[in-house]
């Protein structure tokens, strides 16, 4: 047992793809590990969408990965309304995602509240649905996520990622 | 340490790194099952139990510190499961880290007690999973 798991990140058009992300900063760039220092959100706007996955890239022994679960912590930010919205969802599940280069404006399907604890079940699918698992190297569906803020919003978020999985060796 | 594991579906073998805790099957008939063999050096996955068969199921601290954590396992009345969570934390924060909690135990009737141990070896037990975070 020890699958080699990390979470890869898409960008631009056509999809370069990062194979292990170092942090998931969102601002208003579309670029991995990015800055937001840099590239801040202005208030009243959404920050560029992130494409995450699962990525398995050895499976060590294992026989299988799933169970996939995402959530965040920390604060979104002060004054005004944040939100941090995205695709994964423990009921209803849209299905797997389709890649499209990052935008900085509303994605259908990715609507929901993020959740700020490790949610009761899966809320990433792997090949579309919640209780399917990778038995070779590969991905998971995509998790895409992006924040938004409206006008009175002053500071930002300092909320970071969490991604869970199980593996049965 | 590495253990060696053949993958059918491949024909490939894996290397697979020693872990900090490992299951031993003891069947009653005196064979045992090592997911780390350090006599063949081998890897063995939890499908390769015989689960039809009654056994001693343990989860062994393999550097050998620790007494070990044991099931006496009944195939009419339990089902074993044995697990790894993992998580990658934080990422990008301040406390951004992997960490992996192990669960094992049996469902009976429609209850699963869950058996956790903890990176710091704290043992967990729980019927509700969702109880359990890192």
């Amino acid at each position: 047992m020890a699958a080699t798991v990390s979470i890869a990140e898409s960008n631009g058009a056509g999809e370069t793809v990062t194979a292990s992300i170092t942090n998931t900063n969102m601002g208003s760039n579309e670029s991995v590990n990015l800055n937001p220092v840099t590239y801040p959100l202005t208030p009243n706007t959404r920050s560029y969408a992130k494409y995450q996955r699962f990525n398995v890239t050895a499976m060590g022994g294992a026989s299988s990965v799933g169970n996939l679960k995402v959530w965040r912590t920390g604060s979104l930010g002060t004054g005004g309304t944040h939100a941090h919205v995205t695709n994964a969802r423990t009921t209803s599940y849209g299905g797997a995602a389709t890649y499209a280069t990052p935008v900085n404006t509303a994605i259908t399907g990715a609507d929901q509240a993020m959740p700020t604890s490790e949610p009761g079940t899966a809320n990433l699918g792997i090949a579309g649905s919640l209780s399917g698992t990778l038995t070779a190297t590969g991905y998971s569906d995509y998790l895409i996520h992006q924040l938004t803020t409206d006008a009175s919003a002053t500071a930002g978020s300092t909320s970071t990622m969490n991604y869970q999985y199980d593996e049965t060796a | 340490m590495q253990f060696t594991f053949f993958r059918e579906d491949t024909k490939e073998n894996e290397q697979v790194d020693l872990q900090t805790w490992g299951w031993v099957v003891k069947y009653h008939d005196g064979r045992e099952l090592h997911q780390f063999d350090f006599v063949s050096g081998l890897f063995h996955q939890f499908s390769e139990i015989d689960l039809t068969l009654p056994f001693i199921f343990q989860v062994v601290d393999l550097q050998g510190e620790k007494d070990p954590f044991t099931i006496l396992y009944n195939p009419e009345s339990m089902q074993l499961f044995f697990f790894y969570r993992k998580g990658i934390l934080d990422v990008g924060g301040e406390n951004s880290r992997k960490e992996t909690v192990i669960i094992f135990g049996y469902k009976e009737d429609k209850t699963r007690n869950h058996f956790c141990i903890f990176p710091s070896g704290e043992l967990v037990i729980t019927n509700d999973l969702n109880l359990v975070h890192f």
